[in-house]
């Protein structure tokens, strides 16, 4: 089983449309069972698979609709108030996946409240109660045996939650805009795959896949020249493959896009064949290092 | 005017090259970890022993145990650390490596002990490969010796721990130059290092004994030529009660300086007809007198000649009477 992280922690560089992508390649071009996970409060990607609903205590905030299982008139039931989150591991709750609209995907999503309570745990407590939750509750033998893949979309921090992702993973995708400010937030992440690395025992390293380039403009030259230097000083860590500036990204993240998934366009589709073309890339970096 | 290019800035960019450098030579050097105070067993061998056992620790000292005092200052030591463990946690994670089905100490035993006299559940550790037998000793090594409550019979201990191991490992003697790149010490350092580790057996049973408590102490005896003022300060040594912290006042009444203290001075007399007298009592004696001719240019008006003349006589009876002695 794979753990695929998507980390940077500048926002709007494309973590939640990287993660979209990879969950859907997985689940429908290459039909493995895919389990995504939303960490990132704000719940976009879980939006995108389920009914999100406003928090009546925080209005900004966003939970989970009722779980399809979930019957209030069973005894089973009775301690459960019908929804599932994945920032229940942090508050020793289950986890119950939800099914989507492809096959063999399943999501368990973002809880705006809970995941922001999980980031600011004081110091002293972090290590117990944050850091190491999502890592014992992936290799749980039910999670283990159930998933080809797992997809992680992170929110824009270097806080605990971000921390007990990048633990728990055993790949890190960091999407960015070839531009400065997204640029320096690939530093904090590189800073933090190097303390992991360091920490972790030798036969289980974490795997850096590396920097995609999204919302590649091929117009101008700041992209292209940011590339280029990006890649002058990690030459092994830039991928070749790029995600353009399009406006069908945007148009597949409305409510009721048809068809739903970018995989779902005809097979001559420009946005299409690119976002193949870097899910291959990615999946051969994945294999080179297994 | 030419376009305008753009680049990430050097600061940023020698940053990400020398994280990503960083993070793929060093992967693993770091591998930390909360663990469990029960997956965690002490070195039975480790050099910085307590004179406590874990149950002395948890169930309260006997009174009547002859080794009562020194337990009772160990645990206090040990009640001090818990102290601050209680207030800051464990600020240095101790140092493990995997050993059958637990993770043996390398160092940071006190911390452990500290650590479950408080009850804790777990403790940080960092979690090193297996180390061969040298190379943990010479682990423990590097962890004792820059601590000041070290006492030289610890040293010692750890010292002999790892020549052993450095014999076994490499098939060779450990010596004073590799002591000196291995610790890392000035080659006078080193140098006492290796006195203490060739010294005899009497010395080192007062290392044991914590009557020697002093590397300088131990090279000046090991390297010292008379032999029988050496083994003269040793006995004087074993028979101190306490710690000996100078060997300046063994060795004026011993060895050389002992010598000296031996001689007796003729006293001065200010009539040169005195000395006339004796010089001639003396050489009359059937021993002496065959060395007459010696004695024949005195300037009995000089005080200097006569003074000389003395001198030699005096030497003179000496050779005679201790060949006649042997």
């Amino acid at each position: 089983m794979s753990i695929i992280a998507v980390v940077n922690n500048k926002g709007g560089v494309g973590k939640t449309t990287t993660s979209r992508i990879l969950a859907e390649y997985y689940s429908i071009v290459k039909n493995e069972r895919v389990l995504a996970l939303d960490m990132d409060p704000q719940a976009n990607f879980s939006n995108r698979y389920l009914k999100m609903e406003i928090d009546p205590y925080q209005q900004e905030g966003r939970i989970p609709p009722l779980h399809s299982t979930y019957d209030p008139n069973s005894p089973e039931d009775r301690d459960w108030d019908g929804r599932s989150s994945i920032a229940g591991i942090f508050f020793g709750e289950m986890v119950f996946p939800y099914t989507t609209y492809i096959d063999t995907l399943e999501i368990a999503p973002s809880h705006s409240s809970k995941l922001l309570l999980a980031e600011a745990v004081i110091r002293e407590e972090v290590v117990q109660k944050v850091y190491d939750q999502l890592s014992k509750f992936l290799t749980l033998d039910d999670v283990k045996n159930s998933y080809d893949k797992i997809i992680i979309d992170t929110p824009p921090s270097k806080g605990p939650v971000t921390i007990s992702v990048v633990r728990a993973a055993t790949d890190l995708l960091i999407p960015s805009i070839m531009e400065p400010q997204p640029i320096e937030g690939i530093y904090g992440m590189i800073h933090l795959w190097k303390s992991e690395t360091l920490r972790r025992p030798e036969n289980r390293p974490l795997n850096l896949l590396g920097v995609l380039p999204n919302s590649y403009d091929r117009r101008g030259i700041i992209h292209k020249d940011h590339y280029d230097s990006l890649k002058n000083e990690m030459p092994d860590y830039v991928l070749e493959s790029k995600i353009g500036r399009r406006l069908i990204y945007a148009e597949a993240d409305a409510d009721g896009a048809a068809p739903p998934s970018i995989f779902m366009y005809p097979e001559k589709n420009v946005a299409r064949q690119e976002v193949i073309y870097a899910c291959q890339e990615i999946d051969e970096r994945m294999n080179a290092n297994v | 005017m030419s376009k305008k290019r753009f680049t990430i800035a050097p600061d940023l960019a020698s940053g990400l090259r020398n994280t990503i450098q960083s993070a793929s030579t060093n992967q693993g050097q770091l591998h930390y970890d909360m663990m469990s105070i029960d997956a965690i067993e002490p070195d039975p061998e480790n050099p910085r022993k307590l004179s406590i056992h874990r149950n002395e620790m948890l169930n309260g000292l006997n009174t009547s145990d002859p080794n009562y005092q020194t337990k009772q200052a160990d645990l206090e030591a040990l009640n001090d650390l818990a102290e601050s463990i209680k207030r800051v946690g464990v600020r240095n994670a101790i140092e493990v490596y995997k050993e059958g089905q637990k993770y043996r100490i390398i160092s940071g035993e006190r911390r452990y002990l500290a650590s479950i006299l408080l009850g804790q559940k777990s403790i940080p550790a960092r979690i090193n490969p297996k180390p061969d037998e040298f190379n943990l000793r010479y682990m423990q090594w590097v962890e004792n010796i820059n601590r000041q409550d070290l006492s030289l019979r610890e040293k010692y201990i750890n010292l002999m721990a790892m020549a052993e191991a450095y014999q076994k490992t490499h098939n060779a003697e450990i010596n004073e130059k590799m002591l000196q790149d291995l610790i890392g010490i000035s080659s006078s350092h080193a140098y006492r290092y290796y006195c203490l580790l060739r010294a005899d057996k009497r010395i080192i049973d007062l290392v044991r004994a914590g009557k020697l408590n002093n590397l300088k102490i131990v090279q000046e005896l090991v390297s010292m030529k008379d032999k029988g003022a050496r083994e003269q300060i040793i006995s004087w040594i074993s028979s101190s009660k306490g710690e000996v912290t100078s060997l300046e006042n063994y060795k004026t009444v011993a060895g050389k300086k002992a010598m000296v203290s031996k001689a007796i001075s003729l006293g001065k007399v200010n009539n040169s007809n005195i000395a006339k007298y004796l010089m001639d009592i003396v050489l009359s004696d059937a021993r002496f007198n065959k060395h007459q001719h010696k004695f024949n240019n005195i300037d009995w008006s000089s005080a200097k000649s006569i003074s000389k003349a003395f001198q030699a006589l005096f030497k003179t009876m000496e050779t005679e009477l201790s060949s006649e002695e042997a």
